[in-house]
């Protein structure tokens, strides 16, 4: 809007009402656009931003869509927790649609890894030499292709002050030697094949029968709900995908241990 | 499709092809062939012939094809196989993967063709296989990736705890930048900053009067000999002289300083030992002292203010202003500065301070200006008033000998006057002695002396008024 001034000269109103409208309309329609959490806790346009990057066949820059998420307003615990599981979730949903192939599965996948890595690297160390800490081990079993799920595990483990270290396919003897050496307070299995079981089954065995005091034992992954009887078949003492459930046992078992 | 566009042949130009021959070109034309029926039961299996890779799988046909599927690839399979048999053409190709007695798995990328027999489907197959080869080798590599982050985390978790606990003060600078690449607590306290304000620094900057290029350059020539004398600085914060002993070293393709500090004590030390006992003293009094630069910016101070103002740390409080911890902040600030330079010396001084937690305690403080070798600066001796009260309850009580009896004045007083007036009188002598020592401290600002004295400056000039202030210089 215009109005004259008094020497009769048109002048521009910084405030001129058609202006502030479309401005406010503007902002209303970017915010009726961006659409509430859904279920997950994930907003979706967000969501769909993160799932076209990493199957872009164009290059991908972990920090530049680190960067990205950031300026939607995402703390580095909801990329850990929310959006890089969710993106995980929705590519395996797009390959049983048949809407994209395994090989863009994989390749969107080890980008999901990539930008965890970098939004791990980001929470803040805790004093390394406090021997009060919760220390955790989470084994991806031999031969398991699947370790995003261990990646996210293990970043919320650092979170919650835990000492975290990640076991990718190493065989049962070095497994053993660690779990001797490194004697953690709990330890968690990745799963995400029926065949894994196997061979968890084989180190939750010999960790009984050769670790004292064992550690907690739990197995998480996508396997963990829905076939029955994981628990009494591997012999874990929970089976979850939530780390807090492991490090509640875990706290309650290193107390009563501390208090006999 | 034909090359002339049509999805059907033309009559005369279909190929007859006799059934014996048939399956060899299906199994050439993909790499393999699956007819199923309505069931999805297996009738034929066709492979191509000049690939043998696939073994012998005759003992597919007759079997549902669900029992040569991995679980994942059930559910896509009965997916597809419901909408082709509801006659929803099927668009996009299915990607299966198989597997055999759990031996091997592979994947194939399917097409769902219909060839006149009512409800069976012919699904051609491509052999992904070589491709899941590739996607193996890239699941290796980052396998081999995550190992060697936490072999890193492993080793950088050693660095960090050796770092944090040996007695040198150490700082890792780049050669090419200048700047502070890593640094430990000990280096942290002895430059007067937080360690991680000091990381990305410019370390030349942190020193008074030396040039970045000039730093690292004589740093570098102290590298070069055996016998090279460290590099001595003053540190801009703390007015300390230091010495910088350095080694270089290449990591990651650039080179970088390992500089352990050390404090000059060449002038520290003075004959009869004063300095040593001062140095004791500093550290193990139970008031506070600071120092400070004329500006009023923290150069040191002991542990017993680190307890005042709740600082955990050296570095929490260097190179903050002292006003941040008064209560009145730049108006007690002003006073102490203006006194000690106008004076040389403030001897009492009471106003109130605040910790990390905006906790108030009331404390009096002498203030002394010192200089040495033209270095100006401020020191300070703040005692908490709450600690010293119970102290001087004592002789209150005991000593009547050596100070005035205060119920001895009251007696003269009392029925002298009514209450009233005796409480009236009272609260002007008090009013003008408060308002007189803050136009002093002050020197007459009276702008500060309101606001020392939480009062509006109009109701300040109405007391300066009533109790012939008004005129009166600071």
């Amino acid at each position: 809007m215009t109005r004259d001034d008094t020497n009769g000269m048109e002048r521009h109103d910084p405030f001129a009402r058609s202006d502030v409208d479309g401005l406010a309309s503007q902002v209303i329609s970017v915010l009726r656009d961006r659409q509430g959490p859904g279920t997950t806790g994930t907003r979706q346009f967000i969501l769909d931003y993160l799932v076209r990057v990493i199957i872009d066949p164009r290059q991908f820059d972990a920090m530049l869509v680190l960067d990205q998420l950031r300026g939607y307003r995402l703390t580095t615990d909801a990329i850990i927790d929310l959006y890089v599981p969710e993106a995980a979730q929705r590519l395996g949903e797009d390959w049983m649609r048949s809407d994209i192939d395994f090989a863009t599965v994989t390749i969107g996948a080890l980008r999901l890894q990539n930008l965890l890595s970098e939004a791990a690297a980001e929470i803040p160390q805790l004093p390394i030499y406090d021997a009060t800490r919760l220390s955790a081990l989470i084994i991806v079993p031999d031969g398991e292709q699947h370790f995003l799920g261990a990646s996210v595990a293990g970043a919320q483990l650092r979170r919650l002050g835990c000492d975290v270290k990640i076991s990718f396919c190493e065989t049962q003897d070095m497994l053993q030697d660690r779990l001797s050496y490194d004697a953690p307070d709990m330890v968690l299995f990745s799963c995400a094949r029926l065949a894994a079981l196997e061979t968890i089954t084989k180190t939750v065995k010999s960790l009984r029968s050769s670790v004292e005091p064992v550690p907690v034992l739990a197995l998480g992954g996508p396997l963990s709900g829905k076939a029955d009887g994981i628990r009494e078949k591997t012999g874990v003492d929970l089976v979850t995908n939530t780390v807090k459930e492991v490090v509640a046992v875990c706290t309650k078992r290193c107390k009563a241990l501390d208090g006999s | 499709m034909t090359s002339g566009g049509s999805t059907f042949w033309t009559s005369g130009s279909v190929p007859l092809i006799e059934p014996e021959f048939l399956s060899s070109i299906i199994g050439a034309a993909s790499d393999i062939a699956l007819v199923l029926a309505a069931s999805g039961t297996i009738l034929s299996v066709v492979l191509n012939q000049s690939d043998d890779t696939f073994g012998n799988l005759r003992h597919w046909e007759g079997r549902p094809v669900t029992d040569f599927l991995t679980s994942e690839s059930v559910v896509k399979f009965e997916e597809a196989h419901s909408a082709y048999l509801s006659g929803i053409e099927q668009t996009k190709p299915l990607e299966l993967n198989h597997r055999d007695n759990a031996a091997w798995q592979y994947p194939v990328r399917y097409t769902f063709h219909r060839f006149g027999q009512e409800d069976a489907v012919l699904l051609l197959g491509r052999d992904l296989r070589p491709i899941a080869e590739t996607q193996q080798q890239l699941v290796q590599a980052q396998i081999a990736l995550e190992q060697g982050y936490e072999a890193r985390r492993e080793f950088d978790a050693r660095f960090r705890v050796m770092l944090a606990n040996v007695e040198d003060a150490v700082v890792f600078v780049s050669t090419q930048s200048g700047r502070i690449e890593d640094v430990n607590e000990t280096a942290a306290t002895l430059l007067g900053m937080r360690s991680d304000a000091l990381i990305g620094a410019t370390f030349a900057k942190l020193f008074s009067e030396r040039a970045a290029s000039e730093l690292t350059e004589s740093l570098l020539n102290a590298t070069l000999s055996d016998d090279a004398q460290p590099v001595g600085v003053r540190v801009s914060r703390t007015r300390r002289d230091i010495e910088i002993k350095p080694v270089v070293f290449r990591a990651g393709g650039q080179r970088i300083l390992m500089c352990r500090l050390y404090v000059d004590r060449k002038g520290g030390v003075s004959p009869d030992g004063t300095a040593t006992s001062a140095a004791s003293l500093f550290k193990a009094t139970s008031d506070a002292v600071v120092f400070m630069d004329p500006k009023g910016a923290i150069l040191s101070v002991n542990d017993a203010m680190l307890d005042l103002v709740g600082g955990a740390h050296l570095s929490d409080v260097v190179g903050k202003s002292l006003s941040d911890y008064l209560a009145r902040g730049q108006i007690d600030l002003g006073v102490l500065l203006d006194n000690a330079e106008r004076a040389g010396q403030m001897r009492s001084y009471a106003t109130k301070m605040v910790n990390a937690l905006g906790a108030k305690s009331a404390v009096e403080m002498s203030a002394v200006r010192l200089e040495d070798e033209g270095n100006v600066s401020v020191g300070l001796i703040v005692r908490d008033v709450n600690r010293m009260e119970p102290v001087r309850a004592i002789p209150a009580s005991q000593g009547a000998q050596t100070l005035a009896d205060p119920s001895r004045s009251v007696m003269d007083l009392v029925g002298s006057a009514s209450l009233k007036e005796i409480v009236a009188e009272t609260t002007d002598v008090v009013e003008k002695m408060c308002i007189e020592t803050a136009v002093q401290l002050t020197r007459n600002n009276r702008v500060a002396a309101a606001e020392m004295l939480g009062l509006s400056r109009q109701s300040l000039y109405v007391k300066l008024r009533k109790y012939g202030l008004l005129h009166k210089g600071g």
